[in-house]
């Protein structure tokens, strides 16, 4: 089965700051996968090298057997932690950028997720609220039929009815063959949708399994892990 | 490329539009506020001259302005386009906007033409030209190129000091592009056979009311060109290079 996406001992620093250490991942497609960890872990470093918004200092990346270019851009389609969109630009302009840039926007599910998320293409992209901004980053990213979506922290700083809202609008909303990569570290909220999780400690790779795997072994929801994985930091 | 460029246009409309309005209003000011004033003609013709350089250095640090923030914006980068377009588009908007000005000033030297302004500055002596065959389609050519070339220059530093994790890059990149301009003025001038090869060398402003447009030795201005193009290409590399490698994103 071929891979979406490959990572072979990648290692990246910022500066004097290793924030990736030597990470080699294989992720298969069809998966919804939490990249969890705490601050400062590496978890947005990787959504990044994988989007191809930075380079790997070391090793190599591949997305669907592609290195990291413009051909690997058009088929992963990110959710940035900060807005993706301009501050001049209104809902609408933010979707037709979307829709000039790549082939596989699609206008039926963007209104139907408008209506989801209860946008309207004529707001001002700077004046919605952290909420709002958080829904519309999320339709430009869903708005994509991809084969790889990487959110970064998709539920962060909005309150928890938004958060709801968000989880639903990821699970409607996301292509079942494509493989959906969630940046986060509040996973009480959200790890009844992970069919895998990845955990990052200090930039380097402490876990990969399966969500099923882990409850069967461990007894122990990923949550209830997570803590006692992350106690020793 | 068009479709960055066309995000860009939209970005901008409104400062555009303000800018050439406040160009507009400066020029009419200028011609007939300054004639009820009892400001000399040739006088006029300089301050309206002064007021197309001042755009064009505004036209400049515009451009730089949107490439800086194209080149950092995590949205920008994430359109599947190789970082040349980045670079490309934002020099079609450097020429979008000085063929705009000079749309503007061609429209202004038909009214000098059409009113005899422009024959009582010649033979007052205000206005020299020479090699006059080639100086209609010369001094705008020689300027497009110009700004091309520093837009090509300042694209190359604004990339080199976005991809620098420090404070002051706005003086970091002032001091460089001084230094650049005169390294490649000195280059220019040993190689070329030690002429002043300037990038404005169509125009001089020979003193405070007197302005010369001249085209001057085409075959040594053929050399400085294709030596110009060089620097050009070689200086687009390194930018794409440093936007793949080193700019930061927000």
């Amino acid at each position: 089965m071929e891979q979406l996406l490959e990572l072979q001992s990648v290692s990246k620093a910022h500066g004097q700051k290793t924030a990736l250490s030597d990470v080699s991942l294989n992720i298969g497609p069809g998966r919804i996968v939490g990249l969890l960890g705490s601050n400062g872990s590496g978890k947005s470093t990787l959504l990044r090298i994988a989007a191809g918004l930075e380079r790997p200092d070391s090793g190599s990346v591949r997305v669907l057997g592609e290195p990291l270019g413009a051909r690997s851009k058009s088929t992963v389609s990110f959710m940035p932690d900060r807005p993706q969109y301009e501050p001049w630009m209104t809902v609408g302009d933010a979707l037709d950028f979307q829709k000039d840039f790549f082939a596989d926007f699609d206008p039926d599910k963007t209104r139907r997720m408008l209506e989801f998320m209860k946008l309207s293409k004529r707001d001002k992209a700077s004046s919605l609220s952290k909420g709002m901004g958080e829904r519309l980053q999320l339709t430009l990213a869903l708005s994509r039929r991809s084969s790889l979506y990487l959110l970064d922290e998709p539920l962060g700083g909005v309150d928890p009815v938004a958060r709801d809202h968000i989880l639903d609008a990821l699970v409607e909303f996301y292509e079942e063959d494509s493989t959906v990569i969630v940046a986060t570290h509040l996973i009480a909220d959200i790890e009844r949708i992970f069919d895998e999780v990845i955990m990052l400690r200090g930039g380097s790779l402490v876990l990969y399994r399966e969500v099923e795997q882990i409850r069967s072994e461990t007894g122990q929801s990923v949550d209830q892990l997570f803590k006692e994985v992350y106690a020793e930091c | 490329m068009l479709k960055l460029l066309k995000y860009d246009l939209k970005r901008d409309q409104f400062m555009l539009l303000g800018g050439a309005f406040a160009l507009i209003l400066a020029l009419l000011a200028i011609e007939f506020a300054g004639r009820r004033a009892g400001i000399a003609i040739d006088a006029r013709a300089v301050l309206s001259f002064m007021v197309y350089a001042f755009m064009g250095l505004l036209i400049l640090i515009a451009v730089c302005n949107s490439f800086r923030g194209n080149i950092r914006s995590a949205g920008r980068r994430l359109v599947p386009l190789g970082s040349v377009h980045h670079v490309l588009s934002e020099l079609l908007y450097a020429t979008l906007l000085v063929l705009s000005l000079m749309a503007i000033a061609g429209l202004h030297f038909v009214y000098y033409d059409a009113s005899g302004i422009l024959r009582s500055l010649e033979q007052s002596g205000s206005i020299t030209v020479s090699g006059a065959a080639f100086v209609p389609l010369a001094i705008p050519f020689n300027m497009l190129w110009s700004t091309l070339f520093l837009t090509t220059l300042l694209l190359g530093v604004t990339a080199f000091t976005e991809s620098l994790n420090i404070k002051g890059k706005s003086l970091i990149a002032l001091i460089l592009i001084v230094v650049v301009l005169s390294v490649i003025a000195g280059v220019e001038n040993s190689l070329l056979g030690g002429q002043n090869h300037s990038m404005f060398r169509s125009f001089y402003i020979e003193d405070q009311s007197n302005l010369s447009f001249r085209n001057e030795s085409v075959g040594i201005h053929a050399w400085s060109f294709g030596f110009e193009l060089f620097i050009a290409a070689f200086c687009i590399w390194i930018t794409t290079r440093l936007i793949d490698r080193k700019v930061t994103i927000t």
